[in-house]
């Protein structure tokens, strides 16, 4: 499984990439690694939407519920349960991959369009349900609490816990998609129904898909929430469920670095142009506008597909 | 008999597609099912591959009821389709559409720790690639081939599976003559040297009494008439149902 | 609790599912018709209804009833020829990033050229009485929302069945390409389909503008709903959505008085229910 890391052009650019993070994050002033780190965060949770999307061609329309819920089973089990930190962490992951579990079963059904209704109907009950079961989630206004074990409070540890632990899921996120799980992914995403008729129980495959892509999700969620340290209902909504799709087109749904780079730009736009106003949504929204009809693909687009790669050197009888 | 139909009936709401057909088919057999537009043929063949469920009637494979299996439990019992239009990975190369089917074959499926370079899929995957005579076309993607190479990528992917029972519904529709005589030839090489046995719909008449071991006529939703291709030539109902009076 | 209160509350559970029905319907008409889903319906029920407040200002509440709508479909019209045009052929998530953006621009512009504190209108007069009925006095203003929605679900209906205009709707709904070939200028209908389906939210808001808190930040609010009712009611069925519509507003609405726990969340529960067990809708046919 080794070798979809050390796959050449991959290893060194990730390399470069984690050096030059590593550097610059604690020499940068407060502000921009601050930024980092949340960019870091949403990136991981915009890839985890491309396990479903570039790959296998479902439609997630509701992904900020994972995003929360991993935030809200980690934040909740230390606020209210007073786990420490790291089994909280763990805990948390758990719990929102059962309940993910129950969703996918639930989502999964005839059709692309109704998953992506039922995913979105979900997104808006889980908003509905955090913001009003004020006993349990603190409604409306969330909990603040200190969600980060000590060695990590200040903002330079804390960027270097989330570059690790973002670069190690992207490393479980890249075996995946290059094992042949991943290539049967995208399978499901060309012809479903061929899928099928090769053997392949194509809902309980996406089921696990499904539960994968939840779980980086969460993931990131959990960070979110140490970040903040605190929980919060805005962490459902469904603006934040349709930024990550838009991070996905923008950056490009067929290559494993395209959402990185959608999140990059996105929440730099967001954070800055929040700095100049506070209409900055609308302005986002003009980027959306714009983007959508304009190139329909996204930045790293396929010129070819990606087939054109390299087959392992067998004797080919000529 | 390898395959077997008992009074299999598909109903669209009140129309009758498929009336009582009662098939048997052996081992080793190439067997082509005809008849003029409309006779069922088609929703016969989706109802005998599984995309289709049947209103009523059976469907034996090797003496296993296999009417009520999912179309993802019948390919590991050794039935392979090809569909009259091409259903292909059209973004993957032509390489990748043949792995995912060995992938699938070899039960690896959810191996997400495993690598895809796995020399041994390579090989299988190449092999196939031969079989068909696609390999110098490996690393192409599927959309660009042409349609008489999509068809045998079609079948390609098929054959990995390693059916035993191969289905086609119309495999030379489209192509021209000689592509799609250089199409039969193949399959029914592969079938000679596969032990395959073959039941495949066709329109063109040519195809159908060069290749066919025995040919079933189909006419309005029955089956009509079985029989050796010269028996079916003499036949005077078949004359009618196709000629008229 | 009294009946009398209780048929106040179902009052106002009728006239606000019918308010939301028209919305819907608008949201379900350029489903069917053009198979985009518009998220932006929220929004511009919203910018109705603070059209409504800036005409009110300087003329009477039924110009602006008449005008407000108009201006809104004239945008939607804009919004549909530069933009929407461009991904029809796209999936179902471009189409959701579109029309959110349009959303958040929406959203922004409203905010600031009419703040973020809520807005009101007042009830314009002559509807601004109360009606005794079974000892408790009724606000006129809610049977006179409940009139006109049904006035427009009447209209839509009859629009639907009896027109040509309909039948030309109803044509491109089933075969689109087809409608095309008979050299009917399709795009150009769209675009008319479209504008009505803003003009429904215009109408919509307008109409409740006298009776809300005008606050950009219920778009989405409106939009939840709206997807709810369509999704309950059957994707493209107007029948189904008038009747899922008043289901939804009769569940919300009495749901408050007993369980104020829970009534929001009854809405979205309906909705899941729905699509796991009957994704047609509660009150269609299942197709094959």
């Amino acid at each position: 499984m080794w070798k979809a890391l050390v796959k050449k052009r991959f290893f060194i650019f990730a390399l470069i990439a984690v050096v030059v993070l590593s550097i610059v994050g604690p020499i940068l002033p407060r502000y921009y690694t601050q930024l980092l780190t949340l960019t870091l965060i949403t990136a991981l949770f915009a890839t985890s939407l491309n396990i479903e999307i570039g790959y296998a061609g479902m439609m997630p329309l509701g992904q900020a519920t994972f995003y929360g819920l991993g935030a809200y089973s980690f934040g909740l089990l230390v606020i209210k349960a007073h786990l420490p930190i790291f089994p909280a962490v763990i805990c948390g992951l758990l719990i929102s991959m059962i309940i993910s579990v129950i969703i996918g079963y639930l989502c999964i059904r005839r059709n692309l369009f109704i998953f992506g209704l039922l995913h979105l109907a979900f997104n808006i009950v889980f908003i509905t349900l955090v913001s009003k079961w004020v006993n349990l989630t603190g409604g409306s206004s969330g909990f603040t609490a200190t969600l980060r074990p000590a060695f990590l409070s200040s903002y330079v540890s804390f960027y270097f816990f989330v570059l690790v632990m973002v670069v190690v899921a992207y490393a479980i996120i890249k075996i995946l998609v290059e094992s042949p799980f991943g290539k049967i992914a995208q399978g499901m995403r060309e012809n479903e129904e061929r899928l099928n008729f090769l053997g392949v129980n194509t809902k309980r495959f996406q089921l696990v898909l499904f539960v994968a892509s939840g779980f980086f999700a969460a993931l990131a969620g959990v960070l979110l929430a140490m970040n903040n340290n605190g929980i919060y209902p805005a962490y459902f909504a469904l603006t934040v469920s349709v930024q990550g799709l838009m991070m996905v087109i923008i950056g490009g749904m067929y290559f494993f670095i395209g959402p990185t780079l959608g999140a990059l730009l996105v929440t730099i736009f967001s954070t800055e142009v929040s700095n100049f106003t506070s209409y900055w949504q609308g302005w986002l929204g003009v980027v959306m506008v714009i983007w959508v009809t304009r190139f329909k693909e996204g930045i790293l687009f396929r010129r070819q597909s990606k087939a054109s790669k390299k087959i392992p050197a067998i004797e080919m009888n000529k | 008999m390898i395959f077997k139909t008992v009074d299999l009936v598909k109903d669209f709401g009140c129309l009758r597609a498929v009336d009582k057909v009662n098939l048997e088919i052996a081992e080793g057999e190439i067997r082509a099912i005809i008849g003029p537009n409309g006779a069922g043929k088609t929703t016969f063949i989706d109802l005998i591959a599984k995309r289709l469920r049947p209103t009523s009637g059976r469907i034996y494979f090797k003496d296993k009821d296999i009417t009520n299996l999912p179309p993802y439990r019948i390919s590991s019992l050794g039935i392979g389709k090809c569909f009259q239009i091409s259903k292909l990975f059209l973004e993957l190369s032509v390489f990748e559409n043949v792995q995912v089917a060995c992938i699938s074959k070899r039960g690896k499926v959810y191996k997400m720790f495993s690598s895809n370079s796995d020399v041994c899929l390579a090989s299988d995957t190449m092999k196939v690639l031969e079989s068909i005579g696609l390999s110098k076309m490996a690393e192409e993607r599927a959309a660009s081939l042409s349609y008489g190479d999509q068809r045998r990528l079609e079948i390609g992917i098929t054959l990995a599976m390693q059916p035993t029972l191969l289905m086609l519904d119309e495999p030379t529709a489209g192509v021209s003559r000689s592509e799609g005589n250089d199409l039969m030839k193949l399959v029914k090489n592969l079938a000679k040297d596969l032990s395959l046995t073959i039941i495949f719909i066709e329109h063109d008449m040519d195809i159908v009494f060069n290749y066919a071991d025995n040919i079933s006529v189909m006419h309005q939703g029955q089956l009509v008439a079985t029989g050796k291709p010269e028996e079916i030539k003499i036949n005077k109902f078949v004359h009618k149902i196709y000629l008229g009076d | 609790m009294d009946l009398a209160t209780v048929v106040r509350q179902l009052l106002i559970g009728i006239s606000s599912g019918m308010v939301l029905y028209v919305v819907a319907a608008g949201i379900a008409l350029t489903l069917a018709g053009m198979n985009l889903i518009n998220f932006a319906q929220g929004a511009f029920y919203i910018l109705g209804a603070f059209l409504c407040f800036q005409l009110t200002r300087f003329t009477s509440f039924w110009v602006a009833l008449l005008l407000g709508p108009i201006i809104l479909a004239l945008l939607g019209g804009l919004m549909e020829i530069f933009l929407l045009r461009r991904i029809y052929k796209k999936s179902f998530l471009f189409q959701m990033v579109l029309t959110m953006g349009i959303t958040f621009i929406l959203i922004s512009v409203m905010e600031f050229i009419w703040g973020r504190t809520g807005r009101a209108v007042s009830i314009p007069p002559g509807l601004n009485t109360f009606v005794p009925l079974m000892g408790m006095d009724f606000p006129v203003y809610y049977i006179f929302i409940i009139a006109i929605s049904g006035v427009f679900a009447l209209v839509l209906w009859l629009m639907f069945e009896k027109t040509k205009l309909g039948m030309l709707f109803r044509a491109i709904i089933s075969d689109r390409g087809m409608v095309g070939h008979l050299g009917i200028n399709v795009s150009l209908l769209c675009t008319v389909m479209f504008m009505f389906s803003i003009w429904l939210s215009g109408i919509a808001g307008v109409a409740m503008a006298p009776i809300m808190g005008i606050n950009a930040e219920n778009s989405m609010n409106t939009l939840f709903s709206a997807l709810i009712i369509i999704i309950v009611g059957g994707l493209t069925s107007l029948r189904g959505t008038f009747f899922a519509a008043l289901v939804v507003g009769v569940v919300s609405s009495l749901g408050v008085m007993f369980l104020p726990w829970f009534y929001t969340l009854l809405p979205a529960t309906i909705m899941v229910l729905v699509l796991l067990f009957k994704p047609e809708g509660l009150f269609e046919k299942r197709g094959d």
